[in-house]
C-alpha cells in the first residue's frame, strides 16, 4: 500500500483532479516517498513533512 | 501510452467535483474507471461523462454497504488503484450534528471510517488494490482522541477539519514497508 497526499491550496476542481493524478502517477511509479519508506513512528504520523504533497508541503498538522 | 493505460481504478465519490474530474482525466489517459456514488441516478449521469466506465453504487455512511462494495470488488477484476475521494463537505455554521445509519457522526463515518475500512478490507485478501491515494484537504486538524466523534462543541467546520486530518493519519497507518509493497510494474 502506498501513502501520499495531494493538496491544492485555493484550488479548483480541475486543479484538484490534476493533483490527485500527479500523486497517483508518483504512487504507481513507486516514486512516492510513502511508497518506499518504512512505517512512520507514531509521533511522526501527523507530520505533513512526512506526507508528500503534490504541490509542496504545508504545515497543516503539528506533531 | 500513459502510466494509467490499462489500469483499473476505483474513484469513490466520482459523480461530481474532483472525483468526476479525476475519473474523466484517468479515462482520457487510458485507465478503466469505476465510477462510484451513493445515488443511482447520479452515478448513471456521471457514467455518461466517463467513456467505458464501470459503475457501482454504495452509501459509504454505512459500514455494511462498504463491506458489500468490497465483496463486489473482490468478485471482479483486481484494482490497480483505489482513489479514496468520497467525503461529506462542511456543514453550514450552526448546523446540527448528524449521525450515520450506524450511529457514527456522519463525517466521521464517511470521511474517516469508510476509506479506512474500504482500503483495509480490500487489502485483507492480499490482492487488491496495488496502490491507493487518499484525498484530503488543506483544512485539517488532528483527531481529538478524547472525543473522536466531536460530541462536544460540535461544528461542521471543526468536524470536517478533524476528519480530513484523520484521512492523513489513515494514510500514514496504511503505509506498508517496501517488502510488502508490490510495485506496479512487477506484475503488469
Amino acid at each position: 500500500m502506498v501513502r501520499e497526499a495531494g493538496i491544492t491550496p485555493l484550488g479548483t476542481v480541475g486543479s484538484g483532479a490534476d493533483a490527485v493524478l500527479e500523486v497517483a502517477r508518483r504512487t504507481l511509479s513507486g516514486d512516492a516517498r510513502g511508497a518506499v519508506a518504512p512505517p512512520a513512528r507514531t509521533a511522526e504520523i501527523p507530520s505533513v513533512s512526512d506526507v508528500g504533497t503534490a504541490q509542496g508541503s504545508l504545515p497543516l498538522i503539528r506533531p | 501510452m500513459s502510466e494509467f493505460s490499462g489500469k483499473r481504478v476505483l474513484v469513490t465519490g466520482s459523480t461530481d467535483g474532483i472525483g468526476l474530474s479525476t475519473a474523466i482525466r484517468l479515462t482520457a489517459l487510458g485507465a478503466g474507471v469505476i465510477v462510484h456514488g451513493s445515488d443511482p441516478q447520479r452515478v448513471r449521469t456521471a457514467s455518461t461523462q466517463v467513456p467505458r466506465a464501470e459503475s457501482v453504487v454504495a452509501d459509504l455512511s454505512s459500514l455494511a454497504a462498504v463491506r458489500r462494495l468490497v465483496e463486489t470488488l473482490e468478485n471482479s477484476e483486481p484494482l490497480d488503484l483505489l482513489i479514496n475521494n468520497a467525503g461529506v463537505g462542511m456543514d453550514r455554521p450552526g448546523s446540527a450534528r448528524r449521525t450515520s445509519t450506524d450511529g457514527f457522526e456522519l463525517l466521521w463515518a464517511v470521511n474517516f471510517l469508510a476509506p479506512f475500512a474500504l482500503t483495509e478490507w480490500l487489502l485483507a485478501n492480499g490482492a487488491s488494490p496495488r496502490a491507493a491515494v487518499n484525498v484530503a484537504s488543506a483544512g485539517q486538524e488532528p483527531i481529538d482522541f478524547d472525543d473522536p466523534q466531536t460530541t462536544q462543541g460540535y461544528s461542521g467546520v471543526l468536524a470536517y477539519r478533524r476528519r480530513r486530518g484523520g484521512t492523513v493519519s489513515i494514510a500514514a497507518h496504511q503505509r506498508r514497508p517496501p517488502g510488502n509493497l508490490p510495485r506496479l510494474e512487477d506484475g503488469s
